[in-house]
């Protein structure tokens, strides 16, 4: 096959005809390079009907539990404090990954982590969150709204938070983007890191070049050795996703799903939170409605930087709680 | 409403001039107040890139004139403030008078916003953003926005209720009307209200076009939908809105027979279609911000078919658009015939859907997911009123030569 073919949409529809799922075995097929992963990689996806009330308001007792029952799921331990301590040691300097933008990461979810982290022996106060050039410290600073710290980016344009830390979470909201065509795990690495934006920059003299052609190269973030060394675990709030139109927030497209995603392989997250927007979309439309722009840099992650599986026939989809319409 | 207001890069108010005897001060008099103020309490700022801090006047023109000095910073250290402040007061009078007749004509987003929503100020004051920032407000969704010639938006935040509700308003101002159409046309479904040229509404979100103004109004409310407050705002900024503007005429050559309500956009570059309709890596179809372009869905039978249409500007490249595409999409199948060159060519592919292509001089017409007779008829029913629209014009410029 030619590499410098370009991949259309009729190549979706082959993969359709064979597997009902063109998305997917489009990245089945990309990933077909050995990943990192040696067995299959775990994602458990936990969900509660009460952890949203009728009025969408977090009920913090019932996240709590669900994150703490997910945990456990993924780790494989008795006990959510075991789990904890299987990702986090007490002297760690752990720093979340949030996310703030328009469809922002709920304070809640952070708060209740820090919390989980804090029962591994990290002090709860010295653990902080943070997205872009703006954090904070502490669960008296989970919501951005009180941040007031200001990392900065080193010379490669990296967040010093990425280095300051011994640790960090990915904790970003499950949404549509329309240039990517999946915000979640890998595309929330984005605000780790500035230079980004080709406005007024010429693509050579952009420190990362993740915008062109859909965002194929999203991954190249998750690459970068202190992000990947770093990360220990990833939960993805898909409290109430975004399945159409994001990030800007349009609330027609926004669902109840009350759920958490939690794994430690950026992309087999991704793959299946892929498939929960997925699943959203069809049902909203009667009929297919493919994610647009296919999301492809979950794919090239796992082919091109072996950032994990994109098969979905390798990941191990761990699925806990309310049932309907799971989508996965 | 004259309304000034100087803060912090940190969104602290350093000075509000609405209220008592500062809403008749000047704009130089409230400048030096803030100068005043920033040296008095030491204000602890950070650069501006990227941040919100700065002098912003709404209905003034001694601001409103130096648009690229809209947002001037306030640092602790006071000389720098005091020479960067002075020299924004200089630019501000040189380029005064220009403004002032600018202003006849045009307006900026900022006086669109209300001053208040239920006798509640915006928490924190209103923002700025322009092209080469509005990635601070939307990361990587600015770029649907760029592709529409976005000039600017002015975003504040209203808080309702007793609770975290919010009003947020968001108006844009785009180079063109059609560029404000195009941008609307991205998601119009919902109900309709008679709001601007056209609204769409639904769970709490209301979006309109007039003119250039492409505006949104979400509530986030934990209450029941405050529709009746959102519509209300929604008649009171477009009231506002000075002006109104054309829709595309590339609208105007969709077949109406069986087209989707609300699913017809129109744009202009590769990432809005790779957004609306994913055919393929790269531009093979050279979209770009010279071309008009309309993507709509159509329910025929039990076919989805699309429809998408782009206007080149000229038929040559129109031509190179075509035999490139066909290169990338259809390497498998015999080139075109120079026969076809005039007819629809229809290709049945591996789902059992046809395309069918035509070029119409400039225009290059795709009919896509049909069934073989619609990829046959519908591109020549287009072709047929984009001669009838298109040959009006013509005639109408001929008849005013």
């Amino acid at each position: 096959m030619n590499e410098k073919r370009e991949l259309t949409r009729r190549d979706f529809m082959r993969g359709t005809a064979c597997a009902g799922m063109a998305i997917t075995l489009g990245m089945a097929r990309a990933t077909a390079a050995p990943s990192r992963q040696p067995t299959k990689s775990r994602v458990v996806v936990i969900r509660d009907a009460k952890a949203l009330d009728d009025k969408g308001k977090v009920q913090t007792a019932v996240l709590a539990r669900m994150l703490d029952d997910g945990l456990k799921a993924v780790a494989g331990t008795a006990t959510a404090q075991e789990a904890w301590k299987r990702y986090f040691k007490p002297d760690d300097k752990v720093t979340i990954k949030s996310n703030v933008m328009i469809t922002p990461t709920r304070p809640e979810l952070v708060r209740a982590i820090m919390e989980g982290i804090a029962t591994a022996g990290v002090a709860i106060d010295a653990i902080r969150v943070w997205d872009r050039n703006r954090g904070g410290k502490g669960p008296d600073q989970a919501d951005a709204k009180t941040w007031d710290w200001r990392p900065g980016f080193d010379a490669n344009s990296v967040s010093n938070a990425v280095h300051e830390a011994t640790a960090l979470v990915n904790v970003p909201g499950l949404k549509n983007h329309v240039v990517s065509g999946l915000g979640a795990a890998l595309k929330n690495w984005a605000g780790a890191v500035t230079n980004i934006h080709p406005r007024y920059t010429k693509a050579e003299d952009l420190s990362f070049l993740i915008h062109a052609d859909s965002g194929a190269d999203i991954g190249v973030l998750n690459a970068i050795p202190a992000i990947r060394n770093k990360c220990r675990l990833i939960v993805v709030e898909a409290l109430r996703p975004l399945c159409n139109g994001g990030p800007m927030l349009d609330p027609r497209y926004v669902w109840p799903y009350k759920g958490l995603v939690i794994g430690t392989d950026p992309v087999a997250v991704d793959s299946v939170c892929l498939k929960i927007l997925q699943g959203r979309r069809d049902q909203i439309r009667g009929r297919s409605w493919p994610l647009s722009p296919p999301p492809k840099h979950v794919a090239i992650a796992a082919s091109k930087y072996k950032l994990g599986t994109a098969d979905l026939s390798q990941i191990e989809i761990v699925r806990l709680g309310w049932e309907e319409n799971a989508f996965v | 409403m004259t309304r000034e207001r100087v803060w912090t890069a940190r969104n602290q108010p350093l000075l509000d001039a609405t209220r008592g005897a500062d809403r008749r001060r000047s704009i130089w008099q409230i400048l030096a107040l803030a100068r005043e103020r920033a040296r008095t309490e030491n204000v602890d700022s950070r650069p501006l890139a990227g941040s919100n801090g700065g002098v912003e006047s709404r209905g003034y023109v001694g601001i409103e004139m130096a648009e690229t000095e809209r947002k001037f910073l306030v640092t602790g250290k006071v000389q720098q403030a005091l020479c960067f402040l002075a020299l924004a007061c200089c630019i501000g009078c040189l380029r005064m008078e220009q403004t002032r007749f600018a202003r006849m004509d045009d307006w900026k987003a900022i006086d669109l916003l209300p001053s208040d929503v239920e006798g509640r100020e915006a928490t924190p004051p209103p923002r700025l953003f322009g092209p080469s920032d509005l990635h601070e407000y939307m990361n990587g969704g600015a770029a649907i926005y760029l592709a529409y010639d976005f000039r600017e938006l002015a975003v504040a935040s209203y808080p309702i209720g007793p609770g975290e509700d919010a009003v947020v308003i968001e108006i844009y101002r785009m180079g063109s009307s059609q560029d404000a159409f195009g941008i609307y046309s991205d998601g119009a479904e919902g109900e309709h209200p008679d709001i601007g040229q056209d609204a769409g509404y639904g769970v709490g979100l209301l979006r309109f076009w007039k003119g250039r103004a492409f505006v949104r109004i979400l509530c986030l409310s934990e209450e029941d939908e405050r529709r009746d407050l959102v519509l209300a705002l929604g008649r009171e900024i477009a009231a506002r809105i000075p002006e109104t503007g054309e829709r595309p005429r590339l609208m105007r050559v969709l077949p109406r027979e069986g087209l989707v309500a609300d699913r017809a956009t129109y744009f202009h570059t590769i990432i809005s279609l790779n957004h609306l309709y994913f055919l393929s890596d790269g531009n093979p179809l050279g979209l770009g911000p010279h071309t008009d372009a309309v993507f709509a869905e159509y329910e025929i039978g039990e076919h989805v078919p699309k429809l998408l249409l782009v206007r080149y500007p000229s038929p040559d490249e129109a031509a190179a658009a075509l035999a490139r595409f066909e290169g990338v999409y259809l390497p498998d199948r015999p080139g075109r015939s120079a026969a076809q060159d005039t007819t629809v060519r229809v290709e049945v592919l591996e789902d059992g859907q046809a395309v069918g292509l035509l070029r119409m001089e400039a225009l290059l017409i795709m009919c896509l997911d049909a069934g073989r007779s619609t990829a046959q008829s519908l591109p020549q029913e287009v072709a047929s009123l984009f001669h009838m629209e298109f040959a009006t014009e013509a005639k109408e410029e001929a008849i005013d030569e």
